[in-house]
């Protein structure tokens, strides 16, 4: 056994660059997507606060906002267009750089290998450039705030015209051209990304790790790698066709158009034919979010409720439901296009159904709770505030699903309220809840309980206090993306509605500073993470706490049972890791454990 | 001097309170107290606000950091006892997730009657009805399905809190209970989508003959909206003909499209179902309806259509909502650049009679006059286009 250690030490003489730069190994890059992903939130959450200052204040004006933003802000009032380029690079930042590439990217990297049981992953050179591409097409996005003409601004959907005639808006010019250059190279890293993980995935897991034997966040990053790989180059196609109509006068998407007094001469294109390439990235996308969030949940409200999930082949079953059945339901963004309405129906109809397999996730996280033993670790209050979000924003997704409801609640704050519940908190506490759980895996160091405790509270209530009203003001017919809410008289009424949002949202983002503080003081000063610290069954907890090439001195441990053996009768302890054979756990085997699955035999 | 203290904060439930008293101050009353500043906006009074906001935050502080250091007092006292300070959490976010459940709901419950009642009236539209009740009929299953689901999600998160004597369940599964609530969601879905299906596909079926069809179009901060005039009969229009004084580019030589009106408010005579013909000039604009529960994308290069039947006049609206300022509008709702937030125009609904005398005040827009002035301002286009062709020559 030591042969081995010696022998993976010797191959790596490691500089600085090669350890922490240029790293080829999965759990630094993991580290290094973690920390890109919390500094994009952290501007992105900058950016929602500056705009939630104009929708709560809209009359009021701000000197430390000039100071801030110079010329857009003159006389400490935004400026509409970059109140456009706000909200625009806010939902690009978020969707896809925090919890597309800081969730996915973190977590795939650091559990996959681990929790299958492979060294690395199946093409480390390769995982090296993807996160180096997301860091480039991070630093461009972050670059085009500080341009002369603002950043993007029609919205992170990017629909053309607007996008593609610099006319039409400030922001169409220079930034959507950075916009547009850095998701052409976001989308090569995320397929960099996305082909690893599949193929790690299917190729390298460990003696006796079957599928069906996999924990349940391998197999929600396994389909989201799968969602990404094949929708991800639909978008970047749309993006080459709207970069050849903006740059090499051809008309994909124009046609018609008159602006800035003259007639352009695009004749043919249909910006419809955007919206359709647009959305069928941009659904999956949606679920490319939301899955490694319920996969970490799974994994986090098993683990923490000292009980099996609840119905571990339906979690499967409902995965995969969800994962094929979102690339057929794009359109439900499109209804009021002026598509055919034929096609508007399949759509409604193929929506619906994909409420099913959330429904069957929902109540099997009820029915895993149910006498429990529940250990409210922070991970754990995070899954519970997901699992709770999921229900709220879901059901709401039921009225936009529906056609003839959606007329009069399409782009309404209705929409705000329920994206930003169903898949930006709840997969951002999907996040948290994964930081606080892997964090001694991470770090080594074990993160502050209480602080957590006091971050999810206070991040629980604020959510619900920014987001749950916005429901209303959307069924009052107020439209989204606004600047303002003055120049209507309907509109007024909300004023302190806002104002109460904005404050709501203002104390919510100062809670992240506990957060901050937490994970950046935990890194230097936390306490020593032991081996398996929340007593779980999952394989990454018997690597060695100092992380090394490789992952395990010596052999990797063969897995005799599934992820779940938590409170098994006939037990001394309330857990079971996947690597103890069942000849070791006589008294508590159960028939089904002796299972006709491969690998399950002891063929030591 | 730690057990003197341990023995004031024996019992955690004044840890907890510590943590809801917090937690509301800082957002309930904080927020309440802001709440009378949203109707003046008296500029001497902004410095007042900055040093409220200044204090409050230096107070939350301040509460922050007391109740983590009596926690942490708590921490070593309980040490000291001997017992687990996980378990004492365990509990104290456990009796919190009860805390919170009440409060969830007393939430949920004040949102839905005061926010809830400042939604838009009652549809002024025949379809809006049905989708309203569409709609009600959704809220209240979901609404069920909610309240439920949150209750058993935190009734479970208090009364299963780990405890050092409790072995946890091992109950892997259930097929039957997983077949029941696959099957029960599926098919109250299905009821849903039937019934949202059949209110789709007659709320985009072709318009009656009769309807009144206006040609509406979006640009750059404005909705143009013609009426067919006399002849009942909308003029053919193409983008190429657009200039500064025919914007949406009429067809002058289409004999339909001499009569054509251009107005300022669109008036519709009510019971008459009106199609509208949408059309945007430079980006997609969507013309939005609230309270006729309409909407429609206007795009660059593709006609869209929608119609409805009007069912309530301004007039009586106004009574209804108890509100002599009423009116109707059409506003944008996809973002179509800096000025989005202020493209709108109002929608009158009145009587036959009312509309037939509106009709009369209104001209043809199409003159003798303004034949000339088009004339000279396609002439001018030509010519910027000949010295741009003649430069490139040049070059």
């Amino acid at each position: 056994m030591s042969d081995h250690t010696t022998h993976h030490e010797e191959h790596h003489k490691e500089t600085f660059i090669s350890k922490y730069v240029f790293s080829m190994d999965h759990k630094m890059i993991a580290k290094q997507y973690l920390i890109t992903g919390i500094i994009m939130a952290v501007i992105g959450m900058v950016l929602s606060i500056l705009f939630r200052i104009q929708l709560g204040w809209p009359d009021e004006s701000f000197p430390f906002l000039e100071k801030l933003l110079g010329k857009w802000a003159q006389g400490g009032r935004i400026d509409p267009a970059f109140y456009m380029s706000m909200v625009t690079i806010h939902g690009t930042i978020m969707v896809f750089f925090v919890l597309t590439a800081g969730l996915s990217g973190t977590f795939s990297n650091l559990l996959i290998p681990l929790q299958i049981g492979a060294r690395d992953m199946a093409s480390p050179f390769i995982n090296m450039l993807s996160y180096w591409f997301f860091f480039l097409s991070s630093v461009i996005m972050t670059w085009s705030l500080l341009i002369e003409s603002g950043p993007a601004s029609g919205g992170w959907t990017i629909y053309p015209p607007l996008s593609a005639i610099p006319k039409a808006m400030p922001g169409s010019g220079l930034g959507m051209t950075l916009w547009l250059i850095s998701m052409a190279i976001f989308v090569a890293s995320a397929l960099m990304g996305g082909i690893n993980y599949i193929s790690t995935v299917l190729n390298m897991r460990t003696k006796g790790m079957s599928m069906t034997k996999m924990p349940l966040t391998i197999w929600a990053f396994l389909l989201t790698a799968i969602l990404g790989v094949l929708s991800f180059p639909v978008l970047f196609a749309g993006v080459i066709l709207l970069i050849f109509d903006r740059g090499f006068g051809t008309s994909f998407y124009l046609s018609d158009i008159f602006i800035g007094g003259e007639a352009l001469p695009n004749h043919g294109g249909s910006p419809v034919l955007f919206q359709h390439l647009f959305w069928f990235l941009g659904h999956p996308e949606v679920y490319i979010i939301i899955m490694p969030a319920l996969g970490i949940s799974s994994e986090i409200i098993a683990t923490n409720a000292r009980k099996p999930i609840f119905g571990y082949r339906a979690m499967i079953i409902s995965l995969i439901g969800i994962a094929f059945l979102s690339f057929i339901v794009w359109g439900h963004h499109m209804f009021i296009t002026g598509m055919n309405p034929f096609l508007g129906s399949v759509f409604m109809f193929t929506t619906l159904i994909i409420a099913v397999p959330s429904a069957v996730k929902t109540f099997n996280y009820l029915a895993t709770l149910w006498r429990g033993n529940i250990q409210f670790t922070p991970a754990m209050l995070f899954a519970i505030g997901l699992v709770s979000l999921f229900i709220t924003g879901g059901l709401t997704g039921i009225f936009l699903g529906n056609a003839s409801l959606d007329i009069n609640l399409h782009d309404t704050y209705f929409v705000v309220a329920h994206f930003h519940i169903v898949m930006g908190s709840a997969a951002m506490f999907g996040m948290f809840a994964g930081v606080y759980h892997w964090y001694p895996r991470l770090f080594g160091k074990m993160m502050d309980d209480r602080l957590g405790y006091f971050h999810f509270w206070l991040t629980f209530i604020a959510v619900y206090c920014v987001f749950f009203p916005m429901h209303f003001m959307g069924l009052d017919g107020v439209p989204r993306r606004y600047y303002s809410f003055t120049s209507f008289d309907f509109m007024k009424e909300w004023l302190a509605v806002n104002r109460f949002i904005s404050i709501a949202a203002i104390l919510g983002s100062l809670a992240q500073f506990i957060f901050l503080y937490n994970f950046f003081r935990s890194i230097f000063k936390g306490k020593k993470a032991p081996q398996n610290p929340w007593n779980s069954n999952t394989l990454e907890w018997t690597a060695p706490v100092k992380h090394m090439h490789g992952n395990w001195p010596g052999e990797i441990p063969w897995v005799y049972r599934w992820p779940y053996d938590y409170s098994k009768p006939g037990h001394d302890e309330d857990f079971i890791p996947q690597n103890v054979p069942l000849s070791q756990t006589m008294s508590s085997n159960l028939p089904g454990d002796y299972g006709t699955h491969h690998g399950s035999k002891e063929s030591h | 001097m730690n057990m003197s203290i341990a023995q004031q904060l024996k019992s955690s439930i004044k840890a907890i309170l510590g943590l809801v008293l917090l937690t509301i101050s800082s957002t309930v009353s904080f927020a309440q107290a802001t709440m009378p500043a949203a109707t003046d906006v008296a500029s001497q009074e902004l410095g007042i606000t900055f040093w409220f906001y200044v204090l409050l935050l230096i107070a939350a502080v301040f509460a922050f950091a007391v109740v983590n250091k009596t926690l942490k007092v708590l921490e070593l006292t309980q040490e000291l006892n001997g017992k687990k300070i996980k378990n004492t959490y365990n509990k104290v976010n456990g009796v919190f997730f009860i805390f919170f459940l009440v409060l969830f709901l007393a939430y949920v419950y004040y949102e839905f009657t005061t926010h809830g009642r400042m939604g838009l009236p009652e549809s002024a539209s025949e379809h809006g009805v049905i989708t309203d009740n569409l709609f009600n009929i959704t809220a209240l299953i979901t609404g069920i399905v909610f309240i439920i689901t949150h209750i058993l999600l935190f009734y479970f998160s208090f009364k299963y809190k780990g405890k050092e004597k409790r072995t946890a369940f091992f109950y892997p599964h259930n097929d039957k209970l997983e077949l029941y609530w696959t099957i029960i969601p599926a098919i109250v879905l299905a009821v849903m989508v039937l019934s949202g299906w059949k209110a789709w596909t007659n709320i985009t079926a072709p318009a009656p003959k009769e309807a009144l069809t206006l040609d509406v179009t979006g640009k750059q901060f404005a909705w143009i909206v013609r009426y067919p005039g006399n002849d009942h009969t909308l003029g053919s229009k193409a983008f190429k003909l657009v200039n500064d004084v025919n914007e949406t580019g009429v067809d002058f030589n289409d004999k339909n499209a001499k009569d054509d009106l251009l107005v300022n408010e669109i008036y519709l005579p009510v019971n008459r179902p009106v199609k509208f013909n949408f059309n945007a000039r430079d980006v997609i604009h969507s013309a939005y309806m609230p309270h006729f529960r309409a909407q429609m994308n206007c795009v660059p290069g593709m006609p869209t259509t929608f119609w409805f039947k009007p069912t309530i006049t301004t007039e009586q609206m106004r009574l209804k909502t108890n509100d002599p300022k009423f009116d109707y509008l059409l506003l944008c709702a996809k973002v179509c650049g800096s000025a989005h937030y202020n493209m709108q125009i109002k929608i009158v609904v009145v009587n036959d009679t009312e509309y037939a005398t509106w009709l009369t005040t209104k001209k043809p827009f199409y003159t003798e006059e303004m034949a000339k002035q088009i004339q000279e301002a396609a002439a001018s286009v030509a010519k910027a286009k000949e010295e741009k062709l003649a430069l490139n020559t040049h070059e």
